[in-house]
């Protein structure tokens, strides 16, 4: 316990110097973020007028597609589930695995029972498209398509 | 002057109750994520990217080690709350949820809503924060004059406070954008980016917000909105110049999080929840008046 001036000044400087001190990462070219002593990146970066995200959609049998929680892919929040589909999209071995786990797992729990293949795509949204209520994506990359187990796949 | 500043006297109670509050909220907090830190830290290795003293690791831990140490955090911060040998839990709380939460971000992504919590834990847990309200003092006599003992630490709470948000703004000038962050334009595009995540990986189906849609109608609000989150996140350090300013920073910091949440749908928990501010405030008012325990007198029989 800090009883005394003196150590409670040193401690003082050391918090306010190692919390300050992430300052300088933003005059690095490649900035890194650590936890609890950060340089607060957050809402910082230029974003392009369409952007891509890497995500799970279904195709069912009349030809539709919907697009599929991310929650289907295990525990976790959005934030991991997000990393963890854009790692699997950058080798096709890997986006072939997880297609199967899921279209496996909504087999087996007999779960949307509409959708008779899983894709692992990643589509590019125009950003002032989400403002108009728009929900349709200029760009469509499918990286692995698996189909639902006994589901007739059109 | 610094040194002037640093040492404000301030009274136990005042502390003690920024002890209770913040120990109270990181308790809930830790509870209400326990499937969510037993079940990350449960997922595949190679989502492992750890931060901060994670970085020890080569490897995770085994899930039961995570639950373990997630439990024993649970017995020191309430013990941390209680003010129960504060000695020990006091840092003992510090450290565990400084673990806890680093583990818990190194499996997806830096949550810096997180990033205070650990800081101002460790701070009054290292700090004589269960002086006068805890079950520690019911063995003690409580102090009943400010002293800079229990002032520091407020200090230095709200320190690290602006701080926080200065870099925030710093990260934004320097950022692609410059100075041109403040015209509205990225603030909006990470709204859209924002929603067009939550649509497509949570399939939320929310759309836009009403606030989004009151600020798409005039949309000069969004430079308005943007121009003065940056200068409330440059200016915080002046909230350190004077109390009054202190209070009236605070107010207007919350409210930035409440129009991040309305607008963005972010929350920042611990921000929202008032308590990173609570040192600004005189917080002994709210605790209920105890009878303040004589010291004998000098000569008195005993």
């Amino acid at each position: 316990m800090i009883e005394r001036q003196r150590t409670a000044a040193l401690t003082g400087l050391a918090t306010v110097a190692a919390v300050a001190l992430p300052i300088v990462q933003n005059f690095r070219s490649a900035p890194r973020d650590s936890f609890p002593i950060s340089h607060y990146p957050m809402f910082s970066a230029a974003r392009p007028e369409v952007m891509t995200v890497t995500h799970l959609v279904g195709r069912t049998g009349s030809g539709g597609c919907i697009d599929l929680p991310c929650r289907l892919l295990g525990p976790g929040g959005m934030n991991q589930h997000r990393k963890q589909v854009q790692r699997a999209a950058r080798r096709h071995d890997r986006s072939v695995r997880l297609t199967d786990r899921v279209a496996k797992h909504l087999a087996r729990r007999g779960a949307l029972t509409e959708v008779t293949a899983v894709q692992l795509v990643t589509r590019g949204y125009r950003l002032d498209d989400w403002f108009e209520g728009i929900w349709c994506p200029v760009t469509d990359i499918i990286h692995a398509t698996s189909v639902v187990p006994d589901r007739q796949f059109a | 002057m610094i040194r002037c500043w640093f040492f404000t006297p301030a009274p136990a109670r005042r502390l003690d109750a920024v002890r209770m509050m913040l120990g109270a909220y990181t308790l809930r907090y830790l509870v209400m994520r326990w499937r969510l830190i037993s079940h990350t830290a449960a997922g595949p290795r190679r989502n492992f990217r750890p931060v901060g003293v994670a970085r020890l690791l080569r490897r995770p831990l085994p899930i039961n080690a995570v639950k373990t140490l997630t439990i024993v955090n649970y017995g020191a911060t309430a013990a941390f709350t209680a003010g129960w040998r504060h000695r020990t839990t006091g840092p003992l709380h510090a450290l565990l949820t400084l673990w806890t939460l680093t583990y818990r971000n190194s499996w997806s992504m830096v949550f810096h809503n997180d990033n205070l919590v650990v800081l101002h834990g460790a701070i009054v847990g290292v700090s004589p924060s269960a002086d006068a309200v805890s079950l520690d003092a019911r063995r003690l006599s409580s102090p009943t004059s400010p002293s800079w003992r229990y002032g520091w630490p407020l200090q230095l709470a709200n320190a690290v406070t602006v701080i926080t948000y200065a870099l925030a703004a710093v990260a934004k000038l320097r950022g692609p954008l410059g100075l041109r962050w403040a015209s509205g334009s990225s603030l909006r595009d990470q709204v859209a980016v924002d929603g067009i995540r939550k649509s497509a990986l949570v399939c939320s189906g929310d759309g836009l917000s009403p606030a989004v849609v009151l600020i798409e109608r005039r949309p000069e609000l969004w430079r308005l909105l943007a121009t003065g989150s940056l200068l409330l996140e440059l200016g915080a350090p002046l909230a350190l110049v004077d109390r009054r300013l202190g209070r009236a920073w605070s107010v207007a910091a919350w409210s930035m999080h409440v129009g991040i949440k309305a607008i963005m749908r972010i929350t920042f928990r611990y921000q929202l929840s008032g308590i990173t501010y609570a040192p600004f405030f005189d917080l002994e008012r709210l605790l209920p008046p105890i009878a303040a325990r004589p010291l004998p007198a000098m000569g008195a029989a005993a």
